[in-house]
């Protein structure tokens, strides 16, 4: 069922990645719909596909990978179906994406105010004056002091956190309707951290952004989205809105990942722990990927993939035995 | 259990900053700045921070990777400063650190047996069968199968490397470890793993450690006293409890208020510190936390404050005298 409001809306993503040890699926059968102004979280380990999904999206995925199947809409249009030509024309204006590490992301030999002008040339019809004007205006909007002096200075020359800040008026400096975040504060401290959830959280308010956050971080996640997606080994197990997930989650993984995580005001003599560690790509069982981690695995996980069945409204589970 | 094992005064640690063609010495970068701190036999003393706040060249300069620009160490009742030589030598097999990353500090050409065997081979401690007897029952002791000693690093994962750190760390027995952020390259469900064959191993060999890391929440779990550090010193030691419970420093109030917690929802975060960590190299006048505090005073720019406080808890901040009682702004 087609939901109107939906801004963004994901049906069985399948990426592949074709190796000499054969085809892995890096994402697969991975749906979602993000509404207007809402925040997605997308959570999971490293390996667990969820930068593969936001590159799947952004029509940034290289040889040997392959997006394999599944639809891709965003305001109605299906973005995997576009040609590279006009992909081009979505990616940076109606969409955007900030990274993990702003310091690669940035060209280090172009100032900051040049990348961002480049942007905006590239997709609004202005002159070079008036996209100058727009960037310092960005960099203004982004809490950056000093913007004029800023759009002159190279990347090396700020800190951590105002390179994260020049990225975020670098996505914004067309308007997108729909903006990708992939572990934007990772590699920030945590003061810095809160800075920047915060800025993320006013400019979001303000533009009515629809946004995809990806963390590994559950602290993080559970403050900033409205819904999560749970990931494991390239597929969903678990899909909520945040409060459920986090206080009822019922898939055995979900529910591992909270318990493993030390937590301020709680503190058991010991951690719960997953044993065993995630599956090589090459190497996934052919039933559920999580089974010979799982503590509660039944006959049936090794040999089939459990759907994705809806427990409640708006809770999906991927398991054969859910909490 | 009370017995003071590591005892530092007034560490510092500054790196000579050379510029010109005669590589004068112009300034310095005073990554550790007079700190005290003293480490009690079985406890865990936790250091957290930002980075560039001088954690890891604490470490590292309180087991003399570093030699320290001044100050005393005090270690198993010897002054570790002064050892030279073969006693330094001695001394060290004491003491021994856990890196960050694990697949920096192992050797990718030897095997997991080499690496293992190396500390025995340095201290000339065991010989043939014995030593392979023991490189088995450290594999063992960390969670790894005696049959993996001719593997190499590479095969193993993130976890695993770092259970392979650790294996080397108790290797010749030491007193105290100090682990610098061992489980922050790693997942939150390998996390775990470490974080709880730390703490069996503590309770088996009756260890001491230093936990330098820059998440609270690890720290909160890990830890039984907590030094909290900016710009290279000290501002707020104590207890995990009274940290945790009743922080006093302005920057220690702001950390814990910068935690993301899970599971209370989505909400609008609150700004809880404006600004960045200044360079070391010009840290600011007198309180060097003063231009991001939102409680400054005037006497904040001019002098430096003292930790002080009682047993539990010490506070390098003008908002509280000598016991640590908050005063009130008027009698400043």
């Amino acid at each position: 069922m087609i939901d109107s409001d939906s801004v963004v809306r994901v049906e069985n993503l399948q990426t592949t990645f074709f190796m000499k040890t054969g085809p892995f699926h890096a994402v697969n059968n991975v749906s979602y719909d993000i509404k207007k102004g809402e925040t997605l979280g997308i959570v999971g380990e490293s390996g667990c596909g969820k930068s593969v999904t936001s590159f799947s999206l952004m029509g940034l995925i290289e040889k040997p990978g392959k997006i394999t199947n599944g639809k891709a809409f965003l305001n109605g249009r299906d973005l995997l179906a576009l040609p590279e030509s006009q992909m081009q024309e979505v990616r940076g204006a109606e969409m955007a994406m900030i990274f993990q590490e702003p310091m690669t992301a940035l060209n280090p030999v172009l100032t900051i105010g040049y990348q961002i002008d480049e942007q905006i040339l590239r997709h609004k019809k202005c002159s070079a004056k008036e996209a100058r004007d727009r960037s310092v205006e960005m960099l203004k909007l982004v809490g950056i002091p000093a913007p004029i002096e800023r759009y002159s200075n190279y990347p090396h020359q700020l800190s951590g956190g105002m390179r994260q800040r020049a990225m975020i008026a670098m996505a914004l400096s067309c308007d997108p309707i729909f903006l990708i975040a992939d572990e934007p504060t990772t590699a920030l401290d945590v003061t810095i951290q809160a800075q920047i959830l915060e800025l993320f959280q006013n400019l979001q308010e303000k533009f009515k952004m629809s946004v995809q956050f990806i963390t590994h971080d559950l602290g993080v996640i559970s403050e900033v989205s409205d819904k999560v997606i749970v990931m494991y080994a390239g597929q969903t197990c678990e899909k909520a809105d945040t409060l459920t997930l986090f206080r009822s989650p019922r898939h055995p993984y979900t529910a591992a990942l909270v318990e493993s995580r030390p937590r301020v005001g709680h503190r058991p003599h010991r951690l719960k722990t997953i044993e065993g560690t995630v599956p090589a790509p090459h190497e996934l069982p052919a039933g559920c990927p999580f089974f010979n981690r799982c503590p509660r695995a039944v006959a049936e996980c090794p040999i089939q993939k459990p759907p994705l069945v809806q427990l409640e409204p708006g809770h999906e589970v991927a398991c054969f035995n859910p909490l | 259990m009370n017995q003071i094992i590591l005892e530092a005064k007034n560490i510092k640690k500054y790196f000579p900053i050379k510029k010109g063609l005669l590589l004068r010495h112009v300034a310095d970068c005073k990554a550790v700045d007079d700190v005290t701190l003293s480490v009690k036999k079985g406890e865990t003393l936790g250091i957290v921070g930002e980075s560039g706040c001088g954690k890891s060249t604490l470490g590292r300069t309180l087991i003399r990777l570093y030699e320290p620009t001044g100050g005393q160490i005090n270690f198993g009742g010897k002054d570790f400063i002064a050892l030279k030589g073969e006693s330094l030598r001695q001394k060290r097999k004491e003491m021994q650190m856990i890196f960050q990353d694990p697949y920096a500090s192992l050797d990718p050409r030897m095997t997991i047996g080499q690496i293992l065997k190396q500390p025995f081979e340095i201290h000339g401690i065991l010989k043939g069968n014995e030593r392979d007897e023991k490189v088995k029952w450290l594999l063992e002791m960390v969670g790894l199968k005696a049959s993996q000693v001719n593997r190499y690093p590479h095969e193993f994962s993130g976890g695993q490397r770092q259970r392979i750190c650790i294996a080397r760390a108790i290797a010749l027995e030491p007193e105290l470890i100090i682990c610098d952020e061992p489980v922050s390259a790693l997942d939150v469900s390998i996390q775990a793993q470490i974080l709880n064959l730390l703490k069996d191993l503590q309770e088996r060999l009756n260890l001491t450690y230093i936990f330098i890391s820059h998440d609270l929440s690890v720290v909160q779990y890990f830890c039984d006293r907590i030094a909290v550090m900016y710009l290279g010193k000290i501002v707020e030691i104590g207890t995990r409890e009274e940290i945790f419970s009743h922080p006093k420093h302005p920057y220690t109030q702001a950390l814990l208020g910068s935690i993301p917690r899970v599971g209370e929802g989505k909400k609008k975060m609150k700004q809880t510190l404006t600004g960045e960590v200044p360079s070391p190299i010009s840290p600011p006048s007198g309180c060097s936390f003063h231009p991001r505090c939102p409680k400054k005073m005037d006497i904040c720019p001019k002098q430096i404050p003292i930790l002080e406080g009682t047993a539990d808890q010490m506070t390098a901040c003008w908002l509280y005298d000598k016991k640590g009682d908050l005063l009130h702004e008027k009698s400043l």
